[in-house]
């Protein structure tokens, strides 16, 4: 894989990361730091479980080579897409004159054009994607007790991790493009969008050592991401989502707006999801919040409301813009919900019109 | 409400502090959670938030109730007014004030005495018989007597008892009572217990600075009953008398004066007291004085000289008296001495016999020195030295001195230490200096045995280069060498010692007490302890030119003359005592008898430690007899000087000092009209007795709530801990 960089993920094939210039210098083959292990993170089965899907946009997505998307540009294709009436000018070679012959009307035959999936995968950096409940040795593909970092916990930004390098390996085993913005309060670093088999590689290079420690604006994600892709894309969005539901929905508008495909995977760790704490104790934030010094079974009803609304409306938000929604337990394997979320997303693929 | 045991309820009240300790320690110990989605934790915190701390404030306040309560109802509250009482038989003890303050004279010319004693006789005249009351009386003249030690219900015989209490002149102890009545009461558990304080409670009587003990145990309450304090009545006492000399030798000029200190309590405005001084052989005035007081003064101390020859004759101990025109308070009025006239006073020097002979000064031993500092007059002198060889020193020798004196104590044998000790403790003062010749000063632990004195001796001798001056300043004010004080500067300036034997108390960091002069720097060079019958002095340098230059200076001179003078006239002074102590008498003594009681009715028996059998509580002069029957000298007991107190107690300053003796019970006055007749004081202390009180213990009712309190707690513990909302959710 090419090592040039650019910070624009839709620009000129090549893949490299582009970093904050106020973040420390991380290239990923430069051979300024050990590659990591990705089975570190995705394990062998799971890799070899995911091997059999393709990923499949659900809308029409640009490409820039020929492949098995289909395109929105009609013309002159292999694949029928449908009729129009004939007008004054059009080129009458388009003229489906077997219509012609039975309706005596002249339409116009359109074809779609099939091209590549550019997927880019969004992945949340923020502090809050530092929290973990897992044992690292327990959700490692190596079983290896700490991480690279030294944590010996398996942290949501773990999870996103596999996940990403999960996407990323499935894309391109279809022979599609893939690319990867980390972002927190705005974006923290890129990998040009490729087809080289080894990008996936480079997405767990990147994502094992990266820093996780900012607030989180997925408002300004989607403005920064959205000013550097000039073609329509698939997004896969890894994040726990902590944000307004107000801003989330604003920011997937647009997304949305500009012809986008989106994917959200809300990571989400389990005890955030049951909140079994039994103790009195003080709960300090990650991202600077204050601390709160709060008997956890007071607050468990209550704090369950507030987080499983904050799920349904995310999965509502995303209904509306017919994006999919995924979320993601950090304590469970990689493989099985991901496999089970691309059968469901091919299957809906092929019950719709253009499947 | 009161409480039996308020120190529990403290104790209760204290503990609510526990909860709210532990709250604050857990909150510091607990290991914070790092939490990433604290803002749905927030949400649902400000939601819960109003409703958590209000949990949590009654859960706090709730425990802390339950420690209160619990405080409380093991303190046994009581509610009403009285003390508890029913149909119980009562238990009386009569506490009956016979001290000297009990003597004063009251405006309506009744005495303390006869009305405390009255007031004690109404109280037995109230108790019912048939009810199974009883009483039991104690004195309180110091120290305090049961007169009346089992509780008795034939009250006619209390009665006679209360009557034969004779006044004292020991001063009032109540708290000894305290401890008495307290014995009698436990011994009837099931009793309900009255404490009458028969007393005027003037100051003398009522020594609020001093604790009581409780005379009632932790399960049981008294009722404490005394009559209203008396007022303040004016009185002028003989607080001290002080002859310059006990021993008074033939020919004594300086010291023929006694000092009197004069003492007046209750109104103290202008005027005038005259004190005479009287030879009690024969009633004859030896001399007078007069104080003049001003407004206000209230101390003051007079000197009176008498005649030269006034004593002269006497040839055995004589008593003298200093006394006051009488007052309200007269057995307070007259205050004894005794003065022992004496030819000379035999002084034995114990020193080897010298061999050989030399000139000039060095010819002088340390014995010559002293002997001529006791007889500088070679014709003979008040002070007659007895030269006595060390081997020689036995018992026979010992007694016919008055004072010893060694200047050869490494001389000595272990058995002549013992003869030495047996002698001072028979009151026969010893001075002892350290050899001069020798290099280590062995003798120095058998000493301090022989003496039981609490100090630690060199054995080396200290080498002082340059030699160190004596400090004029260190003679204190009642030292032995107090009289010669005003000249010492000018005496002690020549003198110079080069080398001393260092003395420590026996106990590092302790104070040395004792020192009569000490040299420049602090060391002590002269030492006494005055803890036995007779003195027993130290001077760590040896009496001889090799050690120090005091020999042929004139400071020895006047040195060992007071040394020794004081040393004979403190072991007679031992010999005085204040009423209510159990008296030490000379030597060999078996009874002491009134010198007015030629037909020894009331001899007093002393036992065989030197003491009298009983305490003497009344004052006066008394014989000394031994087994054969003759004088050993004479013993003046004294008034008891703190008990002429006669200002007033108010009853907010007795109030909480009785209130101790009964804690959780109550103190309730017998009011006493002004000028009101003997009969008016019994119909009040027959109502005081006869009353009823209407408190009720209300322990089980505290408790109950404490139970529901703790059920309250249990409850808001549980619905606090959400647990049935956690497993539901």
């Amino acid at each position: 894989m090419a090592s040039t960089e650019g910070p624009h993920p839709g620009g000129t094939p090549g893949t490299g990361p582009v970093r904050d210039p106020n973040w420390p210098a991380v290239t990923a083959h430069t051979g300024e730091r050990p590659q990591v292990d990705p089975t570190l993170y995705l394990h062998p089965s799971t890799l070899a479980r995911l091997g059999s899907f393709e990923l499949r946009a659900k809308m029409i997505v640009e490409g820039v080579m020929s492949g098995q998307h289909r395109s929105p540009y009609s013309g002159v294709s292999i694949e029928f897409a449908q009729h129009r009436p004939y007008v004054p000018g059009d080129d009458p070679r388009h003229l489906d004159w077997k219509v012609y012959g039975r309706t005596d009307r002249l339409q116009i035959k359109q074809h779609q054009q099939e091209t590549n999936l550019d997927l880019v995968v969004l992945v949340d950096s923020s502090g809050s994607m530092n929290y973990g409940s897992r044992d690292f040795a327990d959700a490692s593909g190596t079983a290896d007790k700490i991480s690279p970092t030294g944590r010996t916990n398996w942290t949501k930004f773990d999870h996103a991790t596999a996940l990403a390098a999960a996407l990323a390996f499935i894309t391109i085993r279809q022979g599609d493009r893939v690319g990867m913005v980390v972002f927190a309060d705005q974006i923290r670093s890129i990998v040009n969008r490729s087809s080289s088999r080894s990008v996936w590689r480079s997405i767990v290079d990147i994502l094992s050592v990266h820093p996780v420690d900012q607030p989180t604006s997925i408002g300004r994600l989607f403005d920064q991401t959205l000013g550097k892709v000039s073609n329509r894309c698939l997004f896969a969005l890894v994040s726990d989502c902590f944000d307004d539901l107000e801003t989330i929905r604003g920011s997937l508008a647009r997304a949305k707006h500009r012809g986008h495909d989106l994917i959200l995977f809300q990571t989400l760790d389990r005890a955030e999801t049951t909140f079994e704490f039994m103790d009195r104790a003080p709960f300090v934030g990650l991202e600077g919040e204050p601390t709160v010094r709060v008997d956890p079974r007071a607050i468990r009803k209550d704090y369950l409301a507030a987080i499983g609304a904050h799920n349904k409306g995310l999965a509502r938000i995303c209904r509306s813009f017919g994006f999919d929604y995924q979320l993601v337990d950090t304590h469970d394997w990689l493989g099985p919900p991901l496999a089970s979320f691309v059968a469901k997303r091919n299957a809906m693929m092929k019950r719709s019109k253009f499947g | 409400m009161t409480f039996l045991h308020p120190a529990i309820l403290l104790a209760g009240v204290l503990a609510v502090a526990i909860p709210i300790v532990i709250h604050f320690f857990m909150r510091r110990r607990r290991r914070p959670i790092p939490w990433a989605a604290m803002r749905f934790l927030m949400e649902a915190y400000r939601k819960r938030r109003r409703r958590l701390t209000l949990e949590q404030l009654l859960l706090l306040a709730a425990r802390c109730a339950l420690l209160a309560l619990l405080g409380a109802a093991l303190a046994r509250p009581l509610i009403g007014a009285g003390a508890l009482t029913g149909d119980n038989p009562r238990l009386l003890v009569v506490l009956v004030d016979n001290s000297l303050t009990a003597r004063v004279r009251h405006g309506d010319g009744s005495t303390g005495l006869e009305r405390n004693l009255a007031i004690a006789a109404r109280a037995v005249e109230a108790l019912d018989p048939a009810r199974g009351d009883r009483a039991a009386v104690i004195s309180l003249g110091a120290p305090a007597a049961a007169v009346v030690a089992d509780p008795s219900a034939d009250l006619a015989s209390v009665g006679r008892a209360i009557a034969s209490i004779r006044a004292t002149d020991a001063r009032a102890d109540l708290a000894g009572a305290a401890d008495l009545a307290r014995a009698v009461l436990d011994a009837a558990p099931d009793a309900e217990a009255l404490v009458v304080v028969a007393s005027d409670l003037l100051a003398g009587s009522a020594d609020t600075d001093r604790a009581l003990p409780e005379i009632a145990g932790f399960e049981r309450t008294a009722r404490v009953l005394a009559p209203d304090p008396a007022p303040a009545i004016a009185n002028t006492s003989v607080a001290a008398l002080d002859p310059a000399r006990r021993v008074l030798t033939a020919d004594e000029a300086g010291g023929r004066f006694v000092r009197v200190q004069l003492r007046r309590f209750g109104a103290a405005g202008e005027g005038r007291s005259e004190v005479t001084l009287i030879d009690e052989r024969d009633a004859r005035p030896l001399g007078s004085g007069q104080v003049a007081w001003s407004a206000g003064e209230l101390d003051r101390t007079v000197s009176i000289p008498f005649a030269p020859d006034a004593l002269a004759a006497a040839g055995a101990p004589v008593s003298i008296r200093a006394e006051i025109s009488s007052d309200a308070l007269g057995a307070d009025d007259v205050r004894h001495a005794s003065i022992e006239p004496r030819r000379s006073i035999r002084v034995g020097v114990v020193a080897r016999s010298r061999v050989g002979s030399a000139a000039g000064l060095a010819r002088f031993t340390p014995a010559d020195w002293v002997r001529l500092s006791l007889a500088p007059d070679e014709s003979g002198g008040a002070i007659e030295p007895v030269p006595i060889d060390p081997v020689a020193l036995d018992a026979p020798r010992l007694a016919a001195l008055d004072a010893c004196i060694i200047v050869d104590p490494d001389a000595l044998a272990e058995g002549a230490w013992s003869r030495l000790g047996a002698f001072a403790r028979d009151g026969g003062p010893v001075i002892v200096a350290p050899p001069a010749g020798a290099e280590a000063h062995l003798w120095a632990d058998a000493f301090i045995g022989a003496f039981a004195l609490p100090w630690a001796i060199d054995r080396q001798a200290a080498d002082l280069d340059p030699p160190a001056p004596i400090d004029p300043k260190s003679v204190p004010a009642d030292g032995s060498l107090a009289l010669i004080a005003p000249e010492m500067p000018d005496l002690a300036r020549p003198v110079s010692v080069s080398r001393l034997l260092r003395i420590r108390h026996e106990t590092p960091g302790e104070t040395l007490v004792g020192v009569e002069l000490r040299l420049e720097g602090g060391a002590p060079l002269i030492i006494t302890d005055d803890s036995g019958r007779a003195p027993v002095t130290l001077i760590a340098t040896a009496i001889d030119l090799s050690w120090t230059d005091l020999p042929a200076k004139p400071l020895l001179v006047p040195m060992m003359q007071e040394l020794v003078r004081r040393a004979v006239g403190r072991s007679r002074a031992a010999l005085e005592h204040d009423a209510g102590d159990r008296v030490l008498a000379p030597a060999r003594t078996t009874e002491l008898v009134p010198i007015a009681d030629q037909d020894r009715a009331g001899a007093i028996p002393v036992d065989n430690a030197g003491r009298t059998a009983s305490p003497v509580r009344t004052a006066g002069v008394y014989r000394a007899i031994d087994d054969s029957g003759s004088a050993r000298g004479l013993v003046v007991v004294n008034p008891d000087a703190g008990a002429s107190d006669t200002n007033a107690r108010t009853r907010a300053e007795l109030e909480p000092w009785l209130a101790t003796l009964a804690p959780g019970g109550s103190v309730e006055w017998i009011e006493r009209a002004p000028g009101a007749a003997d009969q008016d004081d019994a119909a009040a202390v027959a109502a005081a007795i006869g009353s009823r009180d209407d408190r009720r213990p209300i322990a089980p009712w505290v408790l109950a709530a404490a139970c529901a309190v703790a059920l309250v707690e249990l409850g808001l513990a549980r619905t606090g801990s959400h647990a049935e909302r956690s497993e539901g959710a």
